[in-house]
């Protein structure tokens, strides 16, 4: 029981850091150098967990997320837009929990393009062009983020 | 239903090098995400994931026995990547005297970034506690994560 209270205590801190916008210091966390790490959930409660290769920067309040494979993510989304994403600054290790909400799936456009482009050379220095190609990207809005390691 | 853990999947879920992750989802319906420090093999369907205490916090409510949960493994070496789904068996805080092979496993973990140009002390500093939780989980289905051509199908299909 004390050990509960320890970590409710630990995650009482942890909200002061809470920010509900995109700030300049997490857009290295976003050029793909560590893959980010995304969990949806279905209806009936049951989680995905998978790699994402982009989470894309589109304004303050959206990012937009790379689809490839994503079948099991695709069919939670379609039921639960609810996201969560870790993403990490490939420097300094500082990490962010990012809470979206999927808005809406493109197959075209300007920032579908530019993230084409990225996937495309990320591909290249992985050796695995014939691996990633980008079939969609998902629209989604920024409802939290909150600092899990300063970096510091 | 999975009959027993594949010996490639074992590799990757219990590899240093490997990055692994732990999903549950909370009373709202959303999901919830904490890096792993280690997975161990209990036997032939049963693990056990070691959370260190930091990424714990927001989960604890919602580890209870029954609770389904995904875990995701991907090898930073080859990108060999599983994701393993099943249900809570037991959630309880790690003995103190086994926290040290957590961390050794949290430093093995960073040491090996060096190669790939990251800074181990920055990635050990982000990942490691002084307290982890163990959650044991009764393994039900293993998915092929791997980026390629059949990723995402069940391998125990």
């Amino acid at each position: 029981m004390m050990f509960l209270i320890r970590h409710q205590d630990k995650e009482r801190d942890l909200k002061l850091m809470h920010k509900m916008s995109i700030t300049k210091d997490m857009i290295p966390a976003m050029q793909s150098v560590v893959p980010s790490t995304m969990a949806t959930v279905s209806a009936d409660g049951v989680p995905n967990v998978t790699y994402v290769s982009q989470v894309f920067y589109v304004d303050d309040g959206h990012v937009a997320i790379s689809v490839q494979y994503m079948n099991k993510s695709w069919k939670n989304l379609s039921e639960n837009p609810n996201i969560t994403i870790i993403l990490t600054h490939p420097a300094t290790a500082k990490m962010w929990k990012m809470k979206l909400v999927f808005k809406e799936i493109k197959y075209d456009g300007p920032v579908f393009d530019n993230m084409d482009m990225q996937l495309t050379a990320i591909a290249s220095m992985c050796g695995m062009e014939e691996r990633f190609k980008l079939k969609a990207i998902l629209i989604c809005e920024v409802s939290d983020i909150k600092v899990l390691f300063d970096g510091n | 239903m999975l009959k027993s853990l594949p010996q490639t999947v074992i590799a990757v879920l219990t590899n240093y090098y490997s990055a692994v992750w732990l999903s549950c989802c909370n009373n709202d319906n959303r999901p919830l995400i904490a890096r792993l420090s280690s997975i161990n093999i209990i036997d032939s369907e049963t693990i056990c994931c070691c959370i260190p205490a930091k990424f714990a916090a927001e989960l604890l409510p919602a580890l209870v026995k029954n609770q389904p949960v995904a875990v995701l493994a991907a090898c930073t070496k080859t990108f060999d990547s599983y994701q393993v789904k099943g249900f809570i068996e037991s959630v309880h805080q790690l003995p103190q005297e086994e926290t040290a092979e957590q961390k050794n496993m949290l430093e093995l973990f960073s040491t090996a970034l060096i190669k790939q140009g990251f800074s181990a002390p920055n990635f050990f500093k982000a990942y490691v506690d002084d307290e982890f939780v163990a959650v044991v989980i009764k393994v039900d289905d293993v998915f092929d994560q791997t980026p390629r051509q059949g990723t995402g199908f069940k391998i125990n299909a």
